[in-house]
C-alpha cells in the first residue's frame, strides 16, 4: 500500500500535475500561522513554538493551518495535546472538518504556567487528503493519511527582590509585602542597601517601575524604565536611607514587574549615635537610653553609690566616642578610658559612674558622651534645709547657714522686710522647731512666723518676713537662728529717726536686771519717769539667748507673744496692757539662758519713735542641778515602772541615783541603783525633739526584779517606796521620795 | 516623733541575777484640754510655769471632754467620737450635742438641748450603752455655759448618777431610770468627792455640801463670802497636805479675781490666791491618766487668751499657760 502510494505521488510529481507547495512541504499540504499576542510567525509541521507568559497569567495563540493541496483534506478530530498541561486547547474550528485548496483550520491554545521552568507540549492534527490525479477513466483518487505536529515550549520570567546589606553583601530575598530593614543609621548620615531584581525563571520580565515613598528613603542608579529582563537577568538600584531626626523611620517599596505589583515596607533606625549605653549595678542590668534619666538608687550620707557603665558600638560601622565627661555634685566617674575611644561594632568599653555626698538630698549628675546625654539621679537620706530670701520684687538669692541676709539702707524710723524662704530640698520631712532672733534692741522682728514646730515634707517650704526698723543711724548686725543653723542679718539706718515732740521721756521696768529662776512668771510693768502730754503706744519685746542656740517655746508673754502691746494715756505714767492691767506676767521658761526685755514707742502713724534712753532688761536663767518635778512608781508583773518628771536648766544630766526601801520580808540584793545618763541625756537634749520643752523632760524606768530561786514567784509587794536623786556636772537634785505603801 | 532614748541599767533584785534595765527620756507634758479659743485638743507641752498649749491636734470639733484617764471624748455637728487611750475610736450618731462630761473613764455624759427641752445621755462604753432622761425645762436646770460642770453628776466610785433637784440631791441612778423634773437649782458648779457633793449657787456665794450617810444625802450650806462684787463660780475639795482637806473657791471679780480656800464648814478662811483671767470651773486636770495636784481654771474663748492653772500642794501656786504658736514679733520662737 505504501509503496503504491509513493508510486503515485513520484509519478504526479514526474508528470508536473502536483502543486509546488505540496512538493515544496515533502507532501505536507498545509502552510501553518502562528499568531502570538506580538508577533505572528509561519511554523514547519513538526517545528516549535515558545510562549512566554508571567505565572498565573495566561497567553493565547491562534494557530491557522491553510490547504494548499488540490485534493480535498478530512480533519476527523480536534487538535490533540501531549506534555504538560499548561497549555490547553482554547478554541478551535469545527471538526471533522473537510478542507479544499485555499481553505484553512484554526484553533487557539492557551498558555497558562504556574511554575518558571520550561514546559513543553505537543500537538497534533490528524488529516486525510484526498487528491484525484488524471482524468476520465484514468481518474485515480489517492487518499493519504497525514498530521500536522508542533512542539510547544512554555517559559515564564520568576523575578526575585532582594536586598544587599553593604556590611553583610548577602542576598536577602524579600517577600512580596515583606519588610526591608534599613541599618541604624545616623541622623544626617546616609546608609545604603542594593536592591537586587533577579529574573530566576525561564522566560523574560518585564520591570515597569521602581519607586519609593517616605522622606528619608530615595533610589538612586534607576535604569530606563520599562526594562525587559531576560531570564538569569539582574537589575540592581540602590535605596538610600537619609533621616533628618531620631526614631524608627519607614517607607515603601514599590516594584512594577510584568502583570505584578511588588511592595515592600522599608524600616529604618535613626540615631543619634551608634552607641549603646548598659548599666550594670548589682544584680541589675539596664540599657540607657539617651536623654533618659536613671536613679543610681538612695544612700545615707557618705555612702557611696555605684554603677557600671559600657558603652558598645551598636552599629554596623566603625565610631568612635570622641568625649566623655560627668557633671553633678558629688557624681564622679571611675576607671573611665581616655578619649577619644575607637569602637569597632560589637566592642564596647566599661567604667563606673559613682556617686557620693553628705548631705541629704536629691541629686542628679549628666555624663555626656559625645552628643549624647545620659543623666542619674541619686538620693541621699534625710532632711535638708535650703534657703533663699526675696526683698520686695527681687530675685530670689540663695543662702548657706552662716551667710548673711542684707537690707537696703533705710532711714532710721522706717521699716522694711524680707521673706525668707525654707525648702527641704531633702528626702525625708524635716521638723523645725525654733526660729529665733535675739534681738534685744527690737531692730529686727520676724513676721507670718508659721506655727512651730513645723514638719516640713520633702520639697515643702515655709517663708516668713523679717522686718529691719533701724532705730540709729548705722549698721546692726543680729544672729537668726533657725534650729542649728543661724544667718547674720545685716541693715542699715540712715538720717535719725522720728522723734516725740519734747523728746520721749525716760522710763524705768519695775525690776532689775539679774538672777531669775526657772518655772517663774514674774510680773512685769513700765513707768515713765514722767508723765507725758500725748498718748504714747509701744510694745514690750521679749527675746533670748540660752544654752540650747534654740528659743525656748515656754518663753512668752502670757498673751503667747513675744511682743506685749501697751498704751500709756497721756498724762499718765504706767504703761496699760491689751488686758487693761498695768503688768503684764512672762515665764522665764525652763533653760539656761539670758532673757531681754526692752520697750519700743511709737508714734500715732505707727512710726517707732527714736529713743536714746533704751532700757534693757537682762534676766538670766542660771545653769543649776536637776529638779525633781514629779515622782511616780507603779508595780506590775515583772516588777516596778517609774515615771520621773524633771527639770535641768543646763539640758544635761549625768545620773539617776535609785533607792529602793523594801517590803517587810523582801530582801533586795542591790536595793541602791546608780543610772548613768550620759548619752542617753547628749542623745535626748542634743536632738531637735528636745527643743519644744526646754529643759523639761519625762523618764521612764522600767525595773525588772528576779527571785533568788528560779521556782519562786515575785512576792504581789516587792517595795515600800523608790526615792530618786537626779544629777548632772553641776550639782544633784533634792531627793524625792514616792510611797508604794499607805504610810502606818 | 524620735524622743526616747534608752540607757541600760543592770540591777540585781531578791539575790537574782542582773537583768539589763533601760530609761526612755521623752517631753513633758502635764495635760491635755479642750481649747475653744481653736475648737481643738490641745497638749499642754512643758511643766507648769514653763508650759505652753502645744499643736493643735484635732481640729473643727464642737467640743470635747478629756476623761480622767486621759481619754477624749469629742464631738463635732453630726456625731461625737470617743477615743480611749489604746483601742479603737468607738463612734456615736448624738446630734446638737451641748456639753459633755467623764464621770470616770468608762462612764460619760452628753446633753443635747433642743428648743423645747434637754435630754442627758448618760453612756457606759465597754459595750457601749447609753441611757436617756430628757427634762422639759432646760433654764431649770442652771447649766453654765461656760463650764463642763453638770447640774448631773456622777460619783466616782459606783458611777451612780445624781442630779440637782429642788429638795437637794437625788440619785438617779442606778436605782432609778425615770426622769425627774427640776425645779429651778441654779447651781452653777458641781463636785462630787467620795460621799461629799458640793454645789455652787449661782449669784448668791452659797456653798451647799451634801454628806452621804447610809445612803442618804444630808444637806448643809454656807456662804463664801469676799467683796460684793465677787462672785463665786466654782468649788472643789482639796487636799492640801495630809488630812488637811478643805474647799477652794473661785470667784470671779471685775478686778480681782481670786482663788479661797475655805475650810469644810467654811468656818475659816485658810488662804487666798489672786488670779489674773477671771475662773469658771475648777476642774482636776488628769496627768497621762492619772489625778494630778492641777485644776484648770478657765477656757479660752480668744487666741490672745491664756489658761490658768492652780497648782493645789502644800502651797498653792497660780500659772498661767499661753498659746505660743501664733505669730510673733520682735523675736522667735
Amino acid at each position: 500500500m505504501k509503496s503504491t502510494r509513493l508510486a503515485l505521488l513520484l509519478t504526479a510529481w514526474l508528470l508536473g500535475s502536483l502543486e509546488p507547495a505540496a512538493l515544496a512541504q515533502g507532501g505536507f499540504p498545509f502552510t501553518i500561522r502562528v499568531s502570538q499576542p506580538d508577533q505572528i510567525s509561519s511554523v514547519a509541521n513538526g517545528g516549535s513554538i515558545t510562549v512566554n507568559s508571567t505565572i498565573g497569567t495566561p497567553t493565547n495563540l491562534e494557530i491557522e493551518l491553510v490547504y494548499r493541496g488540490s485534493g480535498v483534506v478530512n480533519i476527523p478530530r480536534p487538535v490533540e495535546f501531549a506534555g504538560s498541561t499548561a497549555f490547553a486547547l482554547e478554541s478551535s474550528s469545527p471538526a471533522p472538518a473537510i478542507l479544499q485548496n485555499g481553505s484553512s483550520f484554526r484553533f487557539a491554545v492557551q498558555f497558562l504556567p504556574r511554575v518558571s521552568t520550561l514546559v513543553t507540549s505537543q500537538l497534533t492534527l490528524t488529516y486525510t487528503e484526498s487528491v484525484t490525479v488524471g482524468t476520465g477513466t484514468n481518474a485515480v483518487t489517492v487518499t493519504t493519511p497525514g498530521f500536522a505536529q508542533l512542539g510547544l515550549f512554555g517559559t515564564a520570567p520568576e523575578f526575585v527582590v532582594s536586598y544587599i546589606l553593604p556590611a553583610e553583601q548577602n542576598f536577602v530575598p524579600v517577600a512580596n509585602n515583606g519588610v526591608i530593614p534599613i541599618p541604624t543609621t545616623l541622623v544626617n548620615g546616609t546608609s545604603t542597601v542594593v536592591l537586587s531584581i533577579a529574573n530566576r525563571g525561564t522566560g523574560a520580565g518585564r520591570v515597569l517601575n521602581i519607586g519609593s515613598s517616605g522622606d528619608s528613603f530615595s533610589l538612586t542608579g534607576l535604569p530606563l524604565l520599562p526594562l525587559n529582563l531576560p531570564s538569569g537577568g539582574e537589575l540592581r538600584v540602590n535605596l538610600r536611607f537619609q533621616p533628618r531626626d531620631a526614631g524608627t523611620l519607614a517607607g515603601l517599596l514599590n516594584i512594577g514587574l510584568n502583570t505584578e505589583a511588588f511592595a515592600a515596607r522599608l524600616e529604618g533606625l535613626a540615631v543619634r549615635t551608634l552607641l549603646s549605653y548598659e548599666l550594670a549595678q548589682g544584680d541589675r542590668l539596664e540599657t540607657l537610653a539617651p536623654a533618659s534619666v536613671t536613679s543610681l538608687g538612695e544612700g545615707n550620707p557618705g555612702d557611696t553609690l555605684s554603677a557600671q557603665i559600657t558603652i558598645r558600638n551598636g552599629g554596623v560601622f566603625d565610631t568612635a566616642i570622641p568625649s566623655l565627661s560627668l557633671t553633678g555634685q558629688g557624681f564622679g566617674l571611675v576607671e573611665a578610658p581616655a578619649t577619644p575611644v575607637a569602637l569597632r561594632p560589637g566592642q564596647a568599653v566599661s567604667f563606673f559612674v559613682n556617686f557620693a555626698f553628705a548631705q541629704p538630698g536629691q541629686y542628679r549628675g549628666r555624663l555626656r558622651i559625645g552628643e549624647d546625654l545620659l543623666e542619674f539621679t541619686a538620693r541621699v537620706r534625710g532632711s535638708r534645709l535650703l534657703y533663699s530670701y526675696t526683698v520686695g520684687s527681687s530675685n530670689a538669692v540663695t543662702v548657706a547657714p552662716g551667710g548673711t541676709l542684707f537690707f537696703s539702707p533705710l532711714p532710721v524710723g522706717g521699716a522694711s522686710d524680707l521673706t525668707l524662704r525654707v525648702r527641704n530640698g531633702g528626702t525625708t520631712p524635716a521638723t523645725i522647731i525654733s526660729i529665733n532672733l535675739a534681738d534685744a534692741a527690737g531692730v529686727y522682728r520676724l513676721l507670718d512666723l508659721p506655727t512651730l514646730p513645723l514638719a516640713l515634707g520633702v520639697e515643702e517650704s515655709l517663708q516668713f518676713r523679717v522686718q529691719f526698723q533701724p532705730r540709729a543711724a548705722g549698721t546692726t548686725n543680729l544672729v537668726l537662728r533657725i534650729d542649728n543653723d543661724s544667718f547674720q542679718l545685716s541693715g542699715t539706718g540712715t538720717g535719725s529717726g522720728g522723734t516725740a515732740p519734747g523728746g520721749l521721756p525716760t522710763y524705768r521696768f519695775n525690776r532689775t536686771s539679774g538672777n531669775v529662776a526657772p518655772l517663774e512668771q514674774p510680773l512685769l510693768a513700765l513707768t515713765l519717769n514722767e508723765a507725758f502730754d500725748a498718748d504714747l503706744t509701744g510694745e514690750l519685746l521679749l527675746t533670748q539667748e540660752n544654752i540650747s542656740f534654740a528659743a525656748d517655746p515656754a518663753v512668752r508673754f502670757s498673751n503667747g507673744q513675744l511682743q506685749a502691746p501697751f498704751r500709756i494715756p497721756a498724762g499718765s505714767r504706767e504703761a496699760v496692757f491689751a488686758t487693761g492691767a498695768r503688768q503684764i506676767r512672762m515665764q522665764t521658761g525652763s533653760v539656761a539662758g539670758d532673757i531681754y526685755v526692752s520697750a519700743q514707742f511709737r508714734q500715732i502713724d505707727g512710726t517707732i519713735l527714736t529713743d536714746p534712753n533704751a532700757q534693757l532688761l537682762r534676766l538670766t536663767v542660771a545653769p543649776a542641778a536637776p529638779r525633781l518635778l514629779g515622782f511616780a512608781a507603779a508595780t506590775n508583773a515583772t516588777g516596778l515602772n517609774l515615771t520621773i518628771a524633771g527639770l535641768v536648766t543646763s539640758r544635761s544630766l549625768r545620773t539617776l541615783d535609785l533607792e529602793l526601801k523594801p517590803a517587810p520580808g523582801v530582801n533586795l540584793s542591790n536595793p541602791r541603783l546608780s543610772l548613768n545618763l550620759n548619752a542617753a541625756s547628749s542623745l535626748w537634749f542634743g536632738g531637735s525633739a528636745s527643743l519644744g520643752f526646754g529643759g523639761s523632760f519625762q523618764m521612764q524606768v522600767p525595773l525588772i526584779f528576779r527571785p533568788a530561786g528560779s521556782n519562786q514567784a515575785l512576792p504581789a509587794r516587792l517595795v515600800d517606796a523608790v526615792t530618786a536623786t537626779l544629777s548632772n556636772e553641776i550639782g544633784a537634785s533634792s531627793a524625792l521620795e514616792f510611797q508604794l505603801t499607805p504610810l502606818p | 516623733m524620735a524622743r526616747s532614748l534608752q540607757v541600760l541599767l543592770a540591777i540585781g533584785m531578791l539575790v537574782g541575777p542582773a537583768q539589763a534595765q533601760q530609761a526612755n527620756l521623752e517631753g513633758l507634758e502635764f495635760g491635755v484640754v479642750w481649747d475653744g479659743a481653736t475648737s481643738s485638743i490641745r497638749r499642754l507641752l512643758g511643766f507648769p510655769g514653763a508650759a505652753y498649749l502645744g499643736p493643735r491636734t484635732a481640729e473643727g470639733l464642737r467640743g470635747a471632754s478629756i476623761s480622767p484617764k486621759g481619754e477624749w471624748l469629742y464631738w463635732g455637728e453630726t456625731g461625737a467620737t470617743v477615743l480611749p487611750a489604746s483601742a479603737t475610736p468607738q463612734e456615736l450618731s448624738v446630734e446638737r450635742i451641748r456639753q459633755a462630761g467623764w464621770c470616770d473613764s468608762n462612764t460619760f455624759f452628753l446633753q443635747q438641748s433642743t428648743a423645747s427641752q434637754v435630754a442627758w445621755q448618760w453612756w457606759r462604753r465597754d459595750p457601749l450603752s447609753g441611757r436617756f432622761f430628757t427634762f422639759a425645762e432646760m433654764p431649770a436646770l442652771g447649766v453654765d455655759a461656760e463650764s463642763p460642770a453638770l447640774p448631773v453628776v456622777c460619783r466616782p466610785r459606783d458611777a451612780a448618777l445624781f442630779v440637782a433637784g429642788p429638795s437637794g440631791i437625788e440619785q438617779l441612778l442606778p436605782q432609778s431610770t425615770s426622769v425627774r423634773q427640776i425645779a429651778a437649782g441654779e447651781f452653777q458648779y458641781l463636785t462630787l468627792r467620795e460621799a461629799q457633793l458640793f454645789a455652787v449657787e449661782a449669784g448668791t456665794a452659797k456653798i451647799h455640801r451634801w454628806e452621804e450617810s447610809e445612803g442618804q444625802w444630808q444637806p448643809q450650806s454656807w456662804f463664801a463670802q469676799a467683796e460684793e462684787s465677787s462672785k463665786a463660780v466654782a468649788a472643789a475639795i482639796v487636799e492640801r497636805k495630809q488630812n488637811s482637806v478643805g474647799v477652794l473657791v473661785a470667784f470671779q471679780n471685775p478686778a480681782a479675781p481670786k482663788l479661797r480656800l475655805y475650810s469644810m464648814d467654811g468656818a475659816e478662811i485658810w488662804g487666798e490666791w489672786p488670779l489674773d483671767a477671771q475662773p469658771t470651773r475648777l476642774e482636776p486636770l488628769p496627768v497621762a491618766g492619772r489625778a494630778s495636784r492641777f485644776f484648770l481654771l478657765n477656757q479660752r474663748l480668744t487666741l490672745e487668751d491664756f489658761l490658768e492653772i492652780a497648782e493645789v500642794g502644800p502651797e498653792i501656786s497660780v500659772f498661767f499657760v499661753p498659746d505660743a504658736s501664733g505669730n510673733s514679733q520682735g523675736g522667735g520662737q
